[in-house]
């Protein structure tokens, strides 16, 4: 009986002693890949940055992404397989992969497929091609005003912003705006909805008497803006942003408020 | 108003005890050894004449003080007993109204114990839950790589106490952090006394009269902490003769000294210690380690009639980095002045204690070259604590005036700490008694509270209770619970384990105090002469504690949000203590959780943090102590298993990038690393095993060499520290660290 305490006290204190120290620094089941797209659909070439998560800096300077980048076009069942083109940052090597074929309203799904198995998809709507007017012209300061962008699925894919002499920016929540089919209308009157804005108080009326009004946009992808303040929109996984946008303005134009 | 009131309070509450009015015959013992300093802990017994079953006890204080009340015009007979001393048994004669002072000088016994000296511990204990009593031959049991101990490497081996690692000089106290606890030495309070190798604080074995740990559940008398109080009473120097002592190890060396400055009266101690590790750690076949401390601790004491005063002087430093490879010095520094009388004259109808000082506690971090954070604490307090009696029952109370300054300069981690430079003026208050209503059944019931000018005073009532279902003192239930209230709060980056730094401020910002609801049930035992076991089950819930909000990304700035704590789990220990032999086994289960108190705890990539377990949560402890003495040699062992802490994993690294402002083709994008759910993972578990040999010889009369060898981490287990961040490594514990001390002492 002894002997058997003894050596099961030796098993367990060899058991104890020869225990696993080793610690994983990384929690590589869960590093996939970072992914920087926010591409200008007016660009003719649209960039992604792709990054392997699991290396450190430090050991980007092989300039080796063990990786395929894939561009599928799910709207129309083609893909294509993207070209890299490695920049140069003080040593640091980074992969740039490139194409020239998206199109306007097309979903698009990124896959990257990583030699090691891991595998990381983003997938993102490129906007339509959309008609901009401004309805209301004219009008008092406290007359809502009317724009029309169509075609538009979400009264989100419109970020709408203004520039007044005395206001180089001003953009407008997306609170500020009630959509109805394809109308955007103004909530309120636009000194109210200014106030709202980044300079909130220090407009009044007769600061909005200007005939140098500029209505800028942008149309981003149905779903879009669900992620807007999100670091990790629309990639399970992975980290960063992969996105399109159609940027637009008016001319000049007279905002009459009397 | 305020103002005068606090000048008024300490005359008034002062003057009442030193108002003679004698009433009832009284006996003070003071309890003293050869050299006249205090003896802590000893039995003293009361018989009354031709009786043999003791009418009443006491244990002696840290002033070695005892008192009876209430007695009649007779001969009494006390009996003293401590352990290492011979019993002393003496007859005194009371008169009626009497107030008599007797002091006792205990003869240190070199033969078998008598039959009333109890081993180990004094024979009768009440209340203990929740406190672990400490002596500087307890210290000296734990192989410390220097040939004294240290309270530093004993306070680890206690259940419920935990290190993250074996530097930094933390201590996390049953769930508690180190900005909860408060550590006093003579009163003074100390914030951080524990160097950056943690098996060494300004709390040597020499140096060291009594310490006690108040692991929670301690009483009104402690104020201003939420979790755990450390408080040590220094040695007062010898009143007779000179001694000195010098010791030498690789890693540290002490100069020693004590004797009197006017026999009889006046003494002087003197410790000073000096790291050496940073010059010969390499020699040894070791890393070599870039860290430097020094500790020195002085003692002015003077026994006069009726009293006893001492001055104490605390200067403590520290500096170096955890991880060598990373350019981060961390610097602390203690500075303590502080003096403590303590007054028992037989015209005064109680005793009264008042104490004074000032303390300064400065933590930095840098790259060597530039300080990047720096915080002070500054703390001068003035402390009365009296005594009186109301209807019978004693009442202990007292006072304590605190003027608290903090400075931040600002440091980019926590955007809510701006630079700044505050004293705030706290005023804190106890009283407690002590009830019996059964010959078996003490309640020690208490209130207090602290007056700050920027909340409403605080209500903190506590009460301990003690069961003997056996009518013996070998058998004892105790509960302690209690709120608390802590109005300064100390804020460190827990996601960096190389950093120690902490921001202290008052909590003057509009937020809740922090607070805590501390429940202990514990049950002694005493098995024989020599056996004894201990079991405590706890639970500890802090309430509003500012914690670094989660964000994602590494090197990022973070904001402080309120996190609530609850920490709960049991201790179970047994020890064995002979004249020869002495073995501890101590096993404790803990369980630490942070949640948030209203909105989140931070985010991490695509999710909000609601709750973690931090990185103190230590699920099992397990610590044996073997110490055997064979002559003149002492041989120790020691070994720690730990299972293992939480710990962050990375997630990735990234190269951000601010689209579409910033086009991929033309810009790097900034370096960042990302972090995992945040302590999802747990370090590997730990374990290490130390052991010493030490030897004396007697050289002559006057002179003896003690000697010591011995090795810490003895097979060289690679136990994880922490994960640096910044340098993407894994950052180990000390490996295997054989060293080899000398010790000359002179008497």
């Amino acid at each position: 009986m002894k002997k058997q305490i003894l050596f099961l006290a030796l098993v367990s204190l060899l058991a104890i002693l020869g225990c696993e120290t080793s610690v994983d620094l990384m929690d590589e089941d869960k590093a996939l890949y970072t992914v920087y797209a926010s591409n200008n659909m007016d660009d003719p070439i649209h960039f992604i940055r792709v990054k392997d998560m699991s290396k450190p800096l430090i050991h980007e300077e092989d300039g080796v992404l063990n990786a395929k980048v894939i561009l599928n076009n799910l709207t129309d069942g083609t893909f294509e397989v993207l070209r890299d083109s490695i920049i140069k940052f003080n040593g640091v090597k980074t992969h740039n992969f490139y194409t020239a074929n998206t199109e306007h309203g097309k979903k698009y799904e990124l896959k990257i497929e990583g030699s090691d198995g891991r595998l990381l998809t983003a997938t993102a709507t490129t906007p339509d091609i959309v008609i901009a007017e401004v309805i209301t012209e004219s009008g008092f300061c406290d007359t809502p005003l009317v724009f029309r962008f169509y075609p538009i699925h979400d009264v989100r894919q419109v970020v709408v912003r203004f520039t007044f002499p005395k206001a180089p920016g001003i953009v407008y929540p997306e609170e500020v705006w009630l959509g109805e089919n394809d109308t955007l209308f103004m909530k309120s009157n636009l000194l109210e909805a200014i106030r709202t804005g980044f300079l909130s108080g220090k407009m009044t009326c007769s600061d909005l008497e200007s005939p140098e009004v500029i209505l800028s946009w942008g149309i981003v992808g149905p779903g879009f803006y669900d992620y807007t303040f999100s670091d990790t929109l629309g990639i399970p996984g992975g980290y960063g942003y992969f996105r399109f946008f159609s940027p637009g303005s008016t001319d000049r134009f007279a905002l009459d408020l009397h | 108003m305020k103002y005068k009131l606090l000048l008024v309070l300490p005359i008034l509450a002062a003057s009442s005890g030193f108002i003679f009015s004698q009433t009832t015959s009284v006996l003070r013992i003071i309890v003293l050894e050869k050299g006249q300093q205090p003896i802590t802990g000893a039995t003293v017994l009361l018989y009354e004449e031709g009786s043999e079953d003791f009418s009443d006890y006491c244990i002696s204080t840290i002033d070695g003080f005892c008192e009876f009340r209430s007695l009649a015009d007779s001969l009494y007979t006390i009996r003293i007993s401590f352990i290492g001393f011979k019993a002393h048994s003496e007859d005194i004669k009371i008169g009626l109204g009497q107030t008599k002072v007797e002091t006792i000088i205990l003869m240190e016994s070199t033969s078998e114990l008598d039959e009333i000296l109890i081993v180990g511990d004094r024979q009768i204990t009440t209340g203990e839950v929740g406190i672990t009593r400490i002596t500087s031959e307890d210290l000296s049991r734990i192989p410390s790589m220097n040939i004294e101990g240290d309270l530093m490497a004993y306070i680890q081996t206690v259940s419920g106490v935990v290190t993250v690692g074996d530097q930094g000089g933390d201590l996390y106290i049953r769930g508690g952090t180190p900005a909860q606890n408060q550590v006093l030495i003579d009163n003074i309070p100390i914030v951080k006394p524990f160097h950056i190798l943690n098996l060494f604080s300004a709390l040597p074995e020499q140096a060291v009269s009594n310490i006690e740990i108040f692991a929670g559940g301690f009483d009104n008398q402690y104020m201003g902490s939420t979790s755990a109080v450390i408080d040590a009473t220094l040695k007062t120097g010898d009143f007779t003769k000179y001694s000195s002592s010098v010791s030498f190890s690789p890693y540290i060396s002490s100069l020693f000294f004590e004797g009197p400055t006017r026999k009889d009266e006046r003494s002087l101690m003197f410790s000073g210690r000096v790291s050496t590790i940073d010059k010969y750690s390499g020699y040894l076949g070791t890393k070599e380690q870039d860290l430097r401390f020094n500790d020195f601790i002085t003692r002015y004491s003077i026994q006069g009639n009726g009293f006893n005063c001492n001055f104490t002087g605390i200067l403590t430093n520290d500096r170096g980095r955890i991880n060598e490879r990373r350019e981060n010095y961390l610097e602390w520094s203690n500075t303590g002045l502080g003096a403590r009388c303590f007054g028992y004259d037989e015209r005064f109808e109680h005793p009264y204690e008042i104490s004074i000082g000032f303390s300064r506690y400065v933590n930095s971090e840098g790259d060597g070259n530039i300080t990047e954070r720096e915080a002070k604490v500054t703390q001068s307090y003035m402390r009365f604590d009296l005594q009186e009696y109301l209807y019978g029952l004693k009442i202990d109370y007292g006072f304590n005036i605190i003027a608290q300054g903090s400075a931040v300069k600002i440091d980019e981690k926590f955007t809510l700490l701006n630079q700044f430079n505050k004293i705030t003026p706290n005023l804190q208050l106890y009283a407690k008694t002590e009830l019996n209503p059964f010959e078996n059944i003490q309640i020690q019931p208490g209130l207090s509270s602290q007056l700050t000018p920027s909340h409403p005073p605080t209500f903190e009532p506590r009460v301990r209770f003690m069961f003997k279902p056996l009518k013996n003192e070998r058998f004892e239930v105790s509960l302690a619970t209690g709120l608390y209230n802590q109005l300064m709060d100390g804020i460190t980056d827990e996601r960096d384990a190389g950093t120690t730094f902490t921001a202290y401020r008052p909590n003057d910002r509009g937020e809740p105090l922090p607070s805590a609801f501390h429940a202990i049930l514990g049950v002694r035992n005493r098995i024989g002469k020599n056996w004894k076991t201990n079991v405590e089950s706890y639970y500890k819930s802090h309430r509003n504690i500012p914690v670094s909000k989660w964000q994602p990304l590494a090197k990022l700035e973070t904001e402080t949000t309120l996190a609530k704590s609850n920490n709960y789990g049991f201790d179970i220990n047994i020890e064995y203590s002979g004249n020869q032999l002495y073995l501890y086994a101590g096993y404790g289960w803990s369980k630490s959780e942070y949640s948030a108190e209203s909105e989140d705890l931070g985010a991490w990539v695509g999710e909000q943090i609601f709750k973690y377990y931090p990185p103190h949560d230590q699920r099992h402890k397990l610590n044996t102590i073997l110490s055997l003495r064979t002559g003149k040699i002492e041989t120790s062992l020691n070994w720690e298993f730990g299972s293992g802490m939480p710990y962050t994993q990375i997630l990735g690294f990234d190269l951000f990038l601010v689209i579409p402002r910033e086009d991929p083709t033309k810009f790097a994008g900034q370096a960042r690393t990302l972090f995992s759910r945040p302590y999802s993972e747990r370090l590997p578990v730990y374990h290490r095993l130390d052991a010493s040999v030490k030897r004396s010889f007697t050289l002559s009369n006057r002179l003896e060499m003690t000697t010591e060898i011995g090795c810490i981490n003895i097979y060289d287990r690679r136990n994880v520290f922490y994960l640096d961040l910044n340098l993407l490594e894994r950052v180990d514990q000390a490996p295997i660290l054989p060293y080899a001390g000398i010790k000359l002492a002179l008497q």
